[in-house]
């Protein structure tokens, strides 16, 4: 009896064990997750926050000294290169490293292994657009200059010296959330980061949601909907007939016109909000005289924050600004000489090819009328909770077969090779080390020749006084219209050749003063190359370069201003002509109120504004209606612009795609003006209704900063901040400015100022995980000190600790 | 009743020094070890168990929170579907109670499983 009472006893308190020791649904190990010791408990910071005065690190060479300021920004001061990037590294992992890791599994296709088969989907998309692929080959090209591996080899040592001084307790709070812990930091990991970004910003395209509208809209509407350069053209650099180089120009090409209809479901795009602003305005044109520089590039709002604000300093070099955790270098930021920031540079960089298969084996394909062999790559995908997946990429003479069969198949067999110029080697890391290190405008330009994707708009400004921009990226040189659609895989005639880079579009102090760019058509007409992308923007660039234009005596304060403003031009230029459509109908008691409030707003999209909360609500609607069709369809097909979509309403208000779905009437530009102001109305008047809301811009949009995994109360919400898409304060509902700094570059000491939606610690137990975003929605900014030695700021620092190599 | 304070100290030194130096589970060792240092009657042992283990658990959980504010604790509570930090604190606390609890009454039974067998193998009896 006794024995069986312990037998029971044991087999409960085992069970019990157990229990807490495993994944039960959703919930983490509760034993590791809650145990005071080891648990969540541990990851809760103290109000001062604590930093040790002195660590012992295997791996330095000498003594790292670093400061943190009173915002938690790290000084680091060491005695060379190696030291320099290993306490980067270092620091940057200790403040985020979960966040590093997930991004990478991410970028690899990696995230089923951490959140189980939801993620599959993802996952094979990564893995099947050559993400790794692509990583490995920028490694490949990185061996080849030892001056940049010494700088990834010892970013990758800090990272893991931290990683192995980790205890249970230290854990980040999301690895112990899902269970799970980090591997040992590696080269790949870096270069895949760099490889998330370029997802981000390079892989928008409508290849084959345009060969989906040519062949079922036919070739007039289509021109009309989407039109190479649809665009009141304000480009960034403009210089017509001083494009003195001889271009090497490729005969016309005309597009595929098969009458093809791509039925698979396409992969998700990134956002075609991801944009930027930046600009760099000459001495002549600030009170000081010194060259001033902003730049804010916007994205989707995350924390952990997407940047790491951070100083290194070593021989040779003293540089500041935002850096991306997972990567070394700062990647917008400053030294004492020069400052330089970016935009994402609209441009067509991914093409897909049709491929045809001999047989159902895959092993070969066509090319220039001969049997090629393909190249199989199986990728195995581990999965929490279950068996690992095994999916088989195809990989042909152009890229990876995207879909095929067992990949978001369609009713007929098809397959569609990639292009993408993220495969392509290149040396990113490189040009950002050698930007870190620029002292003057030809620095500046030599260290831009390493730099290949994802293409950039890079402003530049320097305290010599010059200023200048380079829309520097790698770009196929295209026949008219060529790669705007499928291409033909079957033949290596639309095999990428590229465009010199000393043929890029670029100016160096134009008379004007100022140069700027904000994503809008990059060139004058008389660029001679062949340019398209998926779309570009109209209204921030035309806003910011009239201010620019209308200012003088500039400060620093008034550019600070400018990234701030929510003046709403395509409001300006579109409400009044809607207005005029509805203005002269027999209206009810609410319409009748819509309007007023309408008409009496000054087009500011400031947070109490309530004209802002009518005219996004209608233009909304407005938007949604005019294609209904397009949104509707089966195929995928590309939806026209905002710019685009104002200019067919006023002078095209009887083209047929206005005609609504699924109503009797033959509906125009005017009706749907009508119908969507009606139905704004409608909804406008039942939110007037809802006493807990009010009717102001901020509680309209109600922005909001998410946590990488979307746990909710780990997010930020209805932050009281203007703007939207199109404004120059491009804060959206989940998107826009991550990142704000503008510089003066005095020759007797740059002053510098930033600020991001987070802070600088990725810890959501910690104060200093979002203690910016209020700063930054009220448009506050912080000192960027440049510090010429670890004591320099003593009013400022917070604390001070040296990295010493461990005996 | 003095055994039983013996015990229920012995649970908490234990299960204490066993966070330094093992995973979560050496709590469950501590507290079954206290038990078969000082045996006590099986209801007993389970509540020094219970309240040694529970009770230690739910200072340390407090005293972190409270060094944080409740900045981690309120959004954990929020993620688990718990409506405040206090209440994470008691769930905490009763997981460590039960763990306790029932690691305690296990050690007291082997104890008088071997009693017993010592009983049995017993000359006198």
């Amino acid at each position: 009896m006794k024995t069986f009472k312990f037998v029971l006893s044991l087999l409960i308190t085992l069970a019990l064990g157990y229990a807490l020791s495993i994944k039960l649904g959703s919930a983490p190990p509760l034993g590791n997750f809650l145990a005071p010791a080891i648990g969540f408990w541990q990851n809760g910071e103290t109000s001062d926050t604590q930093i040790s005065e002195h660590l012992d690190l295997e791996g330095l060479t000498d003594n790292v000294s670093v400061t943190y300021d009173k915002r938690l920004f790290p000084h680091i001061f060491a005695k060379n290169n190696h030291d320099l990037y290993f306490a980067q590294g270092y620091i940057t992992a200790k403040d985020r490293l979960w966040q590093m890791e997930f991004q990478t599994h991410a970028a690899a296709g990696r995230l089923s292994e951490i959140v189980g088969d939801k993620a599959l989907d993802y996952d094979k998309t990564a893995r099947r657009k050559g993400m790794v692929f692509a990583a490995e080959n920028a490694i490949k090209a990185m061996q080849a200059e030892p001056e940049i591996m010494e700088v990834v080899n010892a970013y990758k040592e800090g990272i893991n010296a931290y990683i192995r001084a980790l205890s249970q307790g230290e854990l980040p709070f999301e690895y112990k959330l899902l269970g799970y812990k980090p591997e040992p930091w590696t080269n790949l990991k870096t270069t895949l980061l760099l490889k998330y970004m370029a997802n981000d910003l390079s892989f928008g395209e409508k290849d084959l949601q345009n060969t989906n509208a040519l062949a079922l809209l036919g070739r007039e509407t289509f021109d009309l909907l989407y039109p190479d350069m649809d665009t009141p053209l304000d480009p960034i650099v403009s210089k017509p007939g001083e494009w003195n180089f001889e271009p090497i120009l490729k005969d016309s090409v005309a597009p595929q016109q098969t009458a093809e209809l791509i039925t698979n479901k396409l992969v998700p795009e990134p956002t075609i909000f991801n944009g930027s602003n930046n600009w760099a305005v000459a001495g002549s044109k600030t009170k000081s005289g010194h060259t001033m520089l902003s730049s804010d590039p916007h994205l989707g709002l995350s924390l952990p924050s997407l940047w790491y604000t951070i100083q290194l300093s070593a021989p040779g070099v003293n540089v500041m600004g935002a850096s991306l955790p997972g990567s070394p270098n700062v990647i917008i930021g400053f030294n004492d000489s020069i400052a330089w920031g970016v935009t994402n540079a609209q441009r067509d960089l991914v093409d897909w090819y049709k491929i045809i298969f001999k047989d159902d084996t895959h092993n070969e394909y066509k090319l220039d009328g001969t049997w090629v062999k393909t190249q199989k790559k199986i990728e195995e995908i581990k999965v929490a909770g279950g068996e690992p997946v095994y999916d088989t990429v195809l990989y042909t003479h152009f890229g990876p077969v995207m879909f095929d069969d067992s990949f978001h198949p369609s009713s007929e067999k098809k397959y569609y090779a990639l292009r993408w110029i993220a495969h392509d080697p290149s040396l990113e890391a490189y040009a950002f080390y050698k930007l870190n290190r620029a002292k003057n405008h030809s620095n500046y330009m030599a260290a831009l020749d390493y730099y290949s994707a994802p293409a950039q708009n890079f402003a530049f400004a320097s305290a010599q006084g010059d200023i200048a921009i380079r829309i520097q990226g790698k770009y196929p040189n295209k026949g008219f219209e060529e790669g705007k659609f499928l291409l033909d895989g079957s033949t290596t005639e639309h095999d990428w050749t590229f465009i010199p880079f000393e043929q890029n579009i670029m100016c160096k102090n134009p008379e004007r003063g100022f140069i700027a760019s904000a994503n809008q058509y990059p060139a004058d007409s008389t660029y001679p190359y062949y340019i398209t992308a998926r779309s570009y923007e109209s209204y921030r660039n035309r806003r910011i370069n009239n201010q620019l234009r209308a200012m003088d005596s500039i400060e620093v304060t008034d550019l600070m201003g400018l990234q701030n403003d929510n003046y709403n031009l395509k409001a300006a230029e579109s409400l009044p002509y809607f207005i005029s459509v509805v203005d002269t109908l027999p209206l009810n008691k609410k319409e009748k109120n819509a309007l007023t409030v309408l008409k009496n707003w000054d087009f500011y999209n400031n947070i109490n504004s309530k004209g802002a909360s009518y005219y996004e609500a209608w233009w909304d609607t407005l938007y949604r209606l005019s294609w209904d069709e397009l949104i509707a369809s089966k195929v995928a097909m590309g939806r026209p612009t905002a710019y685009n979509t104002i200019k067919l309403l006023k002078d095209n208000p009887y083209l047929k795609l206005f005609d609504l779905e699924g109503t009797t009437a033959k509906e125009n530009g005017y009706d749907i003006i009508t119908k969507s102001f009606k139905d704004m109305a409608t909804v406008m008047d039942k939110r007037l209704q809802d006493t807990t809301i009010t009717m102001s811009w901020q509680d309209y949009k109600q922005t909001y900063v998410k946590h990488l995994l979307r746990l909710k109360p780990f997010g930020r919400y209805n932050i009281p901040i203007g703007g939207n898409h199109n404004i120059v304060n491009a804060t959206s509902e989940n998107h826009g400015p991550s990142w704000r700094m503008v510089v003066e570059l005095d020759p007797n000491g740059v002053k510098a100022y930033g600020v991001y939606p987070g802070g600088q610690s990725g810890n959501p137990g910690s104060a200093r995980y979002d203690d910016m975003i209020d700063d930054w929605a009220a448009g506050k900014y912080f000192d960027l000190f440049l510090m010429a030695s670890p004591d320099a700021e003593p009013n400022q620092t917070l604390a001070k600790q040296i990295l010493a190599p461990k005996q | 009743m003095i055994r039983f304070i013996i015990q229920l100290i012995l649970v908490v030194l234990l299960s204490y020094l066993a966070q330094f130096f093992m995973p979560w589970w050496g709590a469950m060792i501590a507290a079954a070890l206290a038990t078969i240092m000082v045996y006590s009657k099986g209801f007993s042992s389970f509540l020094a168990g219970f309240i040694g283990l529970g009770g230690l658990w739910f200072i340390l959980a407090q005293r972190l929170d409270s060094a944080n504010q409740s900045l981690l604790s309120s959004k954990v509570a929020a993620l688990l579907g718990l409506g405040s930090s206090m209440q994470l604190i008691v769930v905490t606390a009763l997981i460590g109670a039960l763990i306790g609890g029932f690691s305690s009454l296990t050690g007291s039974l082997f104890v008088s499983m071997l009693k017993k067998e010592k009983k049995s193998n017993s000359p006198y009896h």
